[in-house]
């Protein structure tokens, strides 16, 4: 996960769990309170309710007493209880509708004693039938009013019902009355606009599913005059107070919140985009230059005027760099002390080896002296070319040495006429040494001398190469070499066709006092290859066993160098 | 003002509405004289002629009780008073000569007038329980002792038990809807405002009792005519003209395949200011004023 993510995820971390928090922490609350206050309101309408239908009662009792009142100085009515002629039936039967009207009753029916309607004022023309179940269920609870569920001609009627009763003629007539349930709860007062009354019953209608809502309930009986068997149960009066408020304000915070945390998370985005950006540039600063570093370039710098973290870090680079410049230059140091011990002892290995020889003949040379002076001269002049050679031998290794040291100047060089100088102090070959030089080849910019040297040993290990042979023959070749841009180059060929190389031979020939002549120093070809790089020439050797070599040396034409 | 050619449009749109038989076609000669065609042809003239449904439309609405005051002059000046508004009753007090009426309490109060009396019209209308073919039967009404019933205690008008209507089962050949669907609805339904029509749907739903959850309902006209038509309620009480000059044109309104029993039969009464020019009672119940 790189940087920039995870100061992504610190910053949503660190700004949405707080927000969420305050979001649940504000809904609960509001929740709890809101919760509360609607629990004592819905309480506080229950009471109004039971206290709205104790008055009710009171007053449905009241008309009901009055009726009977009436009815009983009503001489038609008691007629038509007695004679039953077709006109002072039809008084009957009309007789509960008028009276309901006029005492604004919903509900009024007169049975009599074996439950018979006599007159019905809700249903006119439910006339002898009979509902006895009605006045005996309502007589046992004569002193509170009964939920009835009952019918017109079009429709139910849920009434708040009463019973009284009156005697005429002998006859016991039973007045049931009540008031439409449903229009009373319309009617009561309510305390606030989300409380909702409603009436449960046994085989009502399912009520639609409210999500969350605060519900207290009073109780009263009921009796379902609709159901084939009827008997009392029981009927609650719902106060209820829906959460919709709440809810709604859930949903409004919820709203706010999202949009919030939109806004706070486009905010992170952007914020954590810049901040990673700004504060990993220093850091992709400092990988580059120490992914820069190297045992050969230890340049870079690290300085900076930041006090930070990333200043300390920065200077600790530059400390850890200045650190490793100083092991570097030990190690070079180190390295070059090696060299120069290996180049030490080798250089007092060869000049104990020729100075071995002269001091035997030098000590032979005192022992006759001493023992015999008279054979002084003539033991003198037989060692006198021991001590020569050695000297030879001394002087050539000193001039080998001295080849070691560079030192080259530049300068427009023409190769064909190096290589003519070159084969001229080869001496007489017996013309085994054969130049097939080209023509207008143009100069090369280098160290005449060097370029010299390289032909010189080149030229001299062909030579001895083919020494052994006498067929053996030398050919040096120069011809300009065509690149992308023309002839930029001069390839110089010397071939040879003596014993050749074998591939151990060959990767070791390059080696310093590698040597398989005998008397050779081992550092021929070696000086060759330098000379070769510092003069930006090639070096490529093909060779075989038995068959000859092959040395190609290329060397850059003087313009495109100058011009390079 | 009626004109030949007035009359003669009002008669052709009607002949070619309601196809009544007997008559072809009526164009008007002149300004005084109409030239009415016959089929087959006759030396006097067709009943349909009398048939109100050919009466020439007035700009004057139709509903509700009506009133006439008569003259006892040389030509009877008939002024008529639509509508009554408020209690009828009022109108006898203002001094209406002749109201036709079936309101009881209307009736009851002109009896006791000593300055009026009342005589009963014939019946003139007929009350029907209708159902659909395959709804569930509502097996009320079926013997005389239950019409009798109905008419003296579930309606509020003078009544009797129906008696058959003739001319319900001489329509064979009258073209006549049939009832798209059977019906759903346990409803009984009735055209609102008639209060006969509704006091028997609601003794018919007492006496089915709650199990069948049967209850009442009054439609508008317009909606009765079109569910009478698709039939998508269990039954319908329909009034019927107990007679009938072009029955098919009263069938038209009732689907084919529906049972119709005939429930009651009622009558309106005429209030009749006593001193007042001599009536006559046409062949369908209407009062017509005899010239002196």
């Amino acid at each position: 996960m790189s940087f920039r993510t995870r100061l992504f995820l610190a910053i949503l971390v660190a700004v949405l769990l707080p927000l969420a928090a305050l979001t649940l922490g504000v809904r609960r609350e509001m929740d709890r309170r809101l919760t509360r206050e609607y629990e004592a309101r819905v309480t506080a309408a229950a009471s109004a309710l039971e206290a709205s239908l104790a008055r009710e009662s009171a007053n449905v009792a009241a008309r009901l007493r009055a009726l009977v009142s009436e009815l009983g100085g009503d001489n038609r009515f008691r007629l038509a209880i007695v004679q039953n002629d077709p006109a002072s039936r039809h008084y009957l039967l009309n007789y509960a509708e008028g009276a309901m009207r006029l005492s604004g009753l919903a509900l009024l029916q007169l049975q009599d004693s074996t439950g018979r309607i006599l007159s019905s004022g809700h249903f006119r023309n439910q006339f002898d039938q009979l509902q006895p179940e009605l006045p005996r269920i309502l007589s046992g609870l004569a002193d509170s009013l009964v939920l009835v569920r009952t019918r017109t001609p079009d429709t139910t009627l849920l009434a708040l019902t009463r019973i009284d009763s009156v005697r005429l003629a002998g006859r016991r007539v039973s007045l049931v009355g009540g008031i439409e349930a449903r229009r009373w709860l319309q009617a009561t007062p309510q305390l606030g606009g989300d409380i909702a009354t409603g009436i449960v019953y046994p085989g009502a209608p399912p009520q639609p599913a409210a999500a969350e809502r605060v519900i207290r309930e009073v109780q009263l009986p009921f009796l379902d005059l609709l159901h084939p068997a009827v008997r009392i149960d029981t009927a609650r009066l719902q106060v209820t107070q829906t959460l919709e408020t709440v809810n709604a304000l859930r949903r409004d915070v919820t709203r706010w919140v999202l949009v919030a945390l939109a806004l706070t998370l486009a905010a992170a985005v952007l914020c954590a985009a810049w901040l990673s950006s700004r504060i990993s540039r220093p850091l992709r600063e400092l990988s580059e230059k120490t992914a820069a570093i190297d045992l050969d370039r230890l340049d870079q710098s690290f300085e900076t005027g930041r006090t930070d973290e990333f200043g300390a870090l920065s200077r600790l680079l530059g400390a850890m760099t200045d650190r490793l410049r100083a092991s570097s230059a030990r190690l070079r140091e180190a390295e070059r002390r090696v060299a120069v011990g290996d180049l030490a002892r080798q250089v007092n290995h060869d000049i104990k080896n020729g100075l071995v020889p002269i001091r035997n003949v030098l000590r032979h040379l005192a022992q006759v002296a001493t023992e015999s002076p008279d054979s002084l001269p003539g033991i003198f002049a037989a060692r006198r070319a021991t001590l020569e050679s050695s000297v030879e031998y001394l002087d050539t290794l000193a001039r080998n040495y001295d080849r070691l040291s560079p030192g080259a100047e530049r300068r427009h060089c023409e190769i064909n006429g190096i290589v003519a100088e070159v084969l001229r102090n080869t001496g007489p070959q017996d013309g085994r040494v054969r130049a097939q030089l080209a023509d207008a080849l143009p100069s090369v910019l280098g160290d005449g001398l060097m370029i010299r040297r390289v032909l010189e040993n080149l030229v001299g290990n062909a030579l001895d190469s083919v020494a052994a042979r006498p067929e053996g023959s030398v050919t040096v070749v120069t011809e300009p070499v065509a690149g992308s841009t023309g002839a930029d180059r001069i390839r110089i060929t010397v071939a040879d066709t003596g014993a050749g190389m074998t591939g151990e031979q060959l990767e070791r020939a390059f080696d310093d006092f590698y040597t398989t002549k005998t008397g050779g120093t081992g550092l021929g070809l070696s000086i060759v290859r330098r000379l070769i790089l510092d003069l930006n020439g090639t070096l490529k050797v093909e060779t075989e066993p038995g068959v000859g070599t092959r040395v190609m040396v290329e060397l850059p034409v003087a313009q495109q160098e100058a011009a390079g | 003002m009626f004109t030949p050619a007035r009359i003669a449009e009002s008669i052709t749109a009607a002949i070619r509405e309601r196809r009544p038989p007997g008559l072809d076609s009526v164009h008007p000669v002149g300004q005084r004289e109409l030239r009415i065609h016959v089929t087959p042809p006759s030396d006097t003239p067709p009943a349909i002629l009398a048939d109100p449904a050919l009466a020439i439309p007035a700009s004057m609405p139709t509903v509700g009780p009506s009133g006439i005051i008569l003259s006892a002059a040389e030509r009877p000046v008939i002024e008529l008073k639509f509508p009554l508004n408020g209690d009828a009753r009022d109108a006898l007090d203002r001094g209406a000569d002749l109201i036709v009426t079936r309101d009881p309490a209307l009736i009851d109060y002109g009896s006791g007038r000593p300055s009026f009396q009342s005589f009963p019209l014939p019946w003139n209308r007929t009350y029907l329980l209708l159902q659909p073919a395959g709804a569930q039967p509502i097996a009320i009404g079926k013997t005389e002792e239950e019409r009798r019933s109905l008419a003296q205690d579930a309606v509020q008008v003078e009544a009797r038990a129906a008696e058959p209507v003739d001319w319900l089962g001489s329509g064979a050949e009258c073209p006549r809807p049939a009832v798209a669907t059977p019906s759903l609805s346990p409803r009984l339904a009735y055209v609102a405002g008639d209060e006969v029509a509704q006091a028997l749907a609601g003794r018919l739903v007492a006496l089915a009792g709650p199990g069948l959850s049967l209850r009442a309902i009054g439609l508008e006209p317009a909606a009765f005519d079109i569910s009478l038509r698709q039939g998508t309620e269990l039954a319908y009480i329909h009034a019927v003209p107990r007679r009938s000059l072009d029955p098919c044109t009263e069938l038209a309104g009732l689907p084919s395949g529906m049972t119709m029993l005939p429930l009651i039969d009622t009558r309106p009464r005429a209030i009749v200011r006593k001193g007042s020019p001599p009536l006559t009672v046409d062949w369908d119940g209407a009062v017509r004023v005899i010239r002196p």
